[in-house]
Parts: structure tokens; C-alpha cells; sequence
């Protein structure tokens, strides 16, 4: 067997390490990538940037710990985002979230109560300037639920505080009354609230997905049904870039970034050795 | 028999599929309302399938462990892990932060079981509530390593399929560097190079090929939905007679 052969046929083991080496080293070694905004995930920013004072902007935080290292670091950033607007701009924006997975609620209680913790509880109040539902079980039903009445469908937030006594809810009674919505998803929840959500209650939507799910969703994004899109960690950075959020997602890239660029010149180096070898063998 | 089995059923699902369909083309008060009470039943139902799964994972794991197959030891982790949660879940509120200097171990068990959610003040120290605790710390963890794990595999799986074998894979491999190339940040000269070509692809072959597979799913789901509506797909109703 020559060298060649032996390297097309390379133990699995020594991919793992490289991968591991490409993971680790950026930990050690800190360097500066280049995080270059798509016009995708600036649909999201630009969205909640012009905003009119005192909306409410829905989240859904369609994800669970599996997925959390893409779209938990997206959802740290867009709260920082609309907190940020309403400490120095004054614009008063509330944020109503929601999760259609069972596994979903302790990221959504952790996420408020990281900007509980940077902005202060003055600034980040429970239900004046933010409301978490929970989980609510049945997928699309719900979100139509949400659509008909949404205190009747969620009759306390998460911690167990009637909707209908919490500020937050006083001119919201269905979130056909929600000014814009970030949908969060691991799965396939994205088209739930387009369907069920966005087209017949009215509002528009952005969404923020994990980067194996991302080429799936550029329909929904070109016909406009969805204002931006953000995909995997690098989504989460540019966000974190454009709104300035010091963040996981920027440093997170480092790993992320040199590992795919040694993966693509292995396979551009194996594909030149395949070829040779093909060549060699006369097919 | 036979009508419980398979004629009411099937009656249900016509009628529910007729009356939500013309609901769809109506902008009136009562469609607004058979809406509403639809979607109402439908978590309902959604709510009462969770116990359902409940039952039948834990029925499924004390088989594996009444009959000793082969790592039935793993179902001991489950019964543990779904005893501990469930209690976590039951025995306290879902608070988390109280003040362990102020109250003590007691008055912070007192707070997190029966008075709800203290208000966080300046220098308090924070205790999370035991079933968060153990979310944050076994489920994130666990779910965040089964994740990572996609790497090994996926760089794997690249090394090995990932070759210009035939025509189609050629293409296949050339679009999928010049997408890496132009959505990698390692380097601006090759982002700013590439990053055209990559929005490009993504753009226009890539949403026409979703588009195209979004089309074929959405015909399908058509079809299949007037094959329940009408009777004539009957394997949701089980296997059997």
C-alpha cells in the first residue's frame, strides 16, 4: 500500500484528534477572527432597531441543552440587544417569551436571569419589562391558542404569577398584539409560527436557527416571510457584533472557524490525492 | 366493537378535518371560535400524550430490567434520574435566588417550598432551586456533550464521503468549499473573495432545491390528510383489526 493509499484510508482516530487539537488550541491561543455581518442576520437587528417605543417583541425559545451553544448564546445576544434600546434610548421594549419544549424552560430562566443580573432588576423587571410562559405543551395548537387569547391559554407566567395581574399583559391579549417575534429553533418550529402564527395573526418574524438547519430556511427569508435569519454560533456572533454584546458566540467562533478551515483543506488535499491515485489506477 | 375500533374514529376524523378546513375559508365569529375550541382539545390531548409517554417509557425500561437484557443497568439511570427530577420538579417552587446569609438553610428551604420567588436584592447570594440546578448542571451538560460529539463524527464522515467520486459529487464538493470558504472567519481577504460566491449558492440553487423539497412535503402532507379525512389511511388508528 503507498503512502497515498494509506492516507485516504487514515484511521478515524487521527481525525478526531485534529478535530480535538483545532477545538482546544483556540482556547489556549486567542486570536482575532473576522466576523463579517450577512444581510440574513441583520434582517433580525434591524427589525428590533426600528421598532416604534413600548413594543412587545415574542420569543420563542424552541430549543434545549443539546443545542444551546448556537442558539443560547443568540438568545443572551437579542436581549442584550433590546435591553441595551431601552437603558440608553429609552424605548421601553417588553419581551414576552414562550418555549414549545419540554427542556426548554431552564434556558429561558437563565437567559433572564443573566440580564437581571447585568442590567439590574430597575431596568429588567419580571412582568413590567419581561414575561416568561414557560412551557406550554401542543406544538401548533398552541401557538393558535396564543393567537385567540393568550391569557386563557397562559394563565400564569412560569413562576406561577397570574397573566392577567402582571403590567406587561395590560394591552396584550393575544399575540396578534406583538409588535415583532424572534423564533429560536433546534427543529422544525420555524414553519409552526410562520403558519400558525405570523401569516394569520400578522405579525412579521425573524429566526434564529442551528447551522446544520440554516440552508433549509433561505425560502421562508427570500419570500420575505421571515425579516432575517441567523444561522448556528457565527449567526450569534454577527449579532453579538452588530449590537456591540460581549458575548460567547465571538470567542466561540475561534474553535469553530480554524477547525473548518483545517476540514476544508484536508478535503481539498484528499480530493487532489483521490484524484491522483484515480488517475494512476487508469479510471 | 367494530364501531368504537374503526367507524367512530373514523367519523372523528372527518368531521374534524371537514369543519377545520371550511373554518380555514371562513372570516366569521363561529369559525373564530371552532378555532379556538379545536386548538383548546388539541393541547388538551397534547397534555394527556405526555402521561402517555411517561407510562410507556417507564413501562418499557422495568421490562428491560424485569427480563435482565443487556444494559439493563442504564434503566436504573433512568428511574433514578426521572424519580429525582419529578421530585425536584413536585417538592419545589421554581425560584432561584435567595439570600443563604439572611435566611439561613432553613429559611431558604422555606422560600423556595412555600413562599415563592424572594425579590433579589444588592449582595445576594444566590441559590438555584434543585431542579434547576440539576438542569443546568446534568442536562446542559450532558445535552451540550452529546452535541459536541457531531464534530468527531461530521469531520469523519467529511475525511471519508466527502470525495469527487462522480459527476454530481463533484458539484456537490465544490459548492460546499466555496460556501465554507466564504462563511469561514479566519480571514478577511478570502470572506471578502468569497463571500459573494457562498450568498450566492445559498440564494438561489440551494432555496430552489428547499423550495422543491418544501413543495414535495406540503403536496404530501395534502394528500395524506384527505387520505385520513376520507377514510382511507387507517394506520394511525393503530395495528391489529
Amino acid at each position: 500500500m503507498t503512502f497515498t493509499q494509506k492516507l485516504l484510508k487514515l484511521d478515524r482516530r487521527w481525525i478526531y484528534l485534529m478535530v480535538a487539537i483545532c477545538i482546544i488550541v483556540p482556547v489556549i491561543v486567542t486570536f482575532r477572527v473576522p466576523i463579517q455581518v450577512t444581510p440574513e442576520t441583520k434582517g433580525v437587528y434591524d427589525k428590533i432597531e426600528s421598532l416604534p417605543k413600548d413594543s412587545t417583541i415574542l420569543l420563542s425559545l424552541d430549543y434545549d441543552p443539546s443545542s444551546m451553544p448556537e442558539l443560547y448564546p443568540m438568545t443572551l445576544a437579542i436581549l442584550d440587544h433590546i435591553f441595551t434600546l431601552n437603558r440608553d434610548k429609552g424605548r421601553g421594549l417588553k419581551v414576552v417569551a414562550v418555549t414549545l419544549w419540554p427542556t426548554g424552560p431552564g434556558l429561558g430562566v437563565s437567559a433572564f436571569a443573566a440580564m437581571e443580573d447585568k442590567f439590574g432588576t430597575n431596568l429588567v423587571k419580571r412582568g413590567r419589562d419581561y414575561a416568561f410562559l414557560g412551557y406550554i405543551p401542543g406544538g401548533y395548537a398552541v401557538v393558535i391558542g396564543l393567537g385567540q387569547d393568550l391569557k386563557r391559554i397562559s394563565p400564569t407566567d412560569y413562576w406561577g404569577t397570574p397573566t392577567s395581574q402582571e403590567p406587561i399583559f395590560e394591552h396584550l391579549n393575544s399575540i396578534r398584539d406583538v409588535a415583532y417575534m424572534v423564533e429560536l429553533a433546534a427543529g422544525a418550529t420555524v414553519e409552526t409560527w410562520i403558519t400558525y402564527g405570523s401569516k394569520p395573526y400578522g405579525f412579521p418574524m425573524g429566526a434564529g436557527v442551528t447551522a446544520v438547519s440554516a440552508a433549509g430556511y433561505y425560502p421562508y427569508y427570500n419570500s420575505k416571510q421571515i425579516t432575517g435569519l441567523m444561522g448556528g454560533l457565527k449567526g450569534a456572533a454577527e449579532y453579538e457584533k452588530l449590537a456591540n454584546v460581549q458575548g460567547n458566540a465571538v470567542p466561540g467562533m475561534r474553535a469553530q472557524a480554524l477547525l473548518h478551515f483545517v476540514l476544508v483543506i484536508v478535503v481539498i488535499v484528499v480530493n487532489v490525492l483521490f484524484i491522483v491515485e484515480r488517475s494512476k489506477g487508469g479510471k | 366493537m367494530t364501531f368504537w375500533k374503526k367507524k367512530f374514529p373514523i367519523a372523528l376524523a372527518f368531521i374534524c378535518g371537514v369543519v377545520m378546513f371550511f373554518r380555514f375559508f371562513s372570516p366569521s365569529h363561529l369559525a373564530d371560535q371552532t378555532l379556538t375550541e379545536f386548538s383548546d382539545w388539541d393541547i388538551i390531548i397534547s397534555a394527556v400524550a405526555s402521561f402517555l409517554g411517561i407510562f410507556s417509557l417507564l413501562h418499557n425500561h422495568y421490562t428491560k430490567l424485569r427480563r435482565k437484557v443487556p444494559g439493563w443497568g442504564y434503566s436504573i439511570v433512568v428511574y433514578v434520574g426521572f424519580t429525582v427530577m419529578a421530585l425536584a420538579g413536585f417538592l419545589f417552587k421554581v425560584d432561584t435566588k435567595a439570600n443563604l446569609y439572611k435566611d439561613g438553610l432553613v429559611g431558604v428551604f422555606m422560600r423556595m417550598t412555600l413562599h415563592g420567588s424572594p425579590p433579589p436584592t444588592e449582595g445576594v447570594t444566590t441559590i438555584v432551586n434543585p431542579f434547576n440546578w440539576i438542569f443546568m448542571n446534568f442536562m446542559v451538560s450532558l445535552g451540550a456533550t452529546m452535541f459536541a460529539l457531531l464534530a468527531f463524527y461530521i469531520a469523519s464522515a467529511a475525511f471519508r464521503a466527502f470525495r469527487a467520486k462522480t459527476r454530481e459529487a463533484t458539484v456537490l464538493l465544490i459548492a460546499a468549499l466555496l460556501v465554507m470558504v466564504g462563511r469561514v472567519p479566519l480571514w478577511d481577504f478570502l470572506n471578502t473573495a468569497f463571500s459573494p460566491v457562498s450568498s450566492w449558492i445559498m440564494n438561489n440553487p440551494n432555496m430552489a432545491a428547499q423550495r422543491g423539497i418544501i413543495f414535495g412535503i406540503v403536496l404530501s402532507q395534502i394528500a395524506l390528510s384527505l387520505r385520513i379525512i376520507f377514510g382511507i389511511e387507517r394506520t394511525y388508528m393503530g395495528g391489529g383489526d
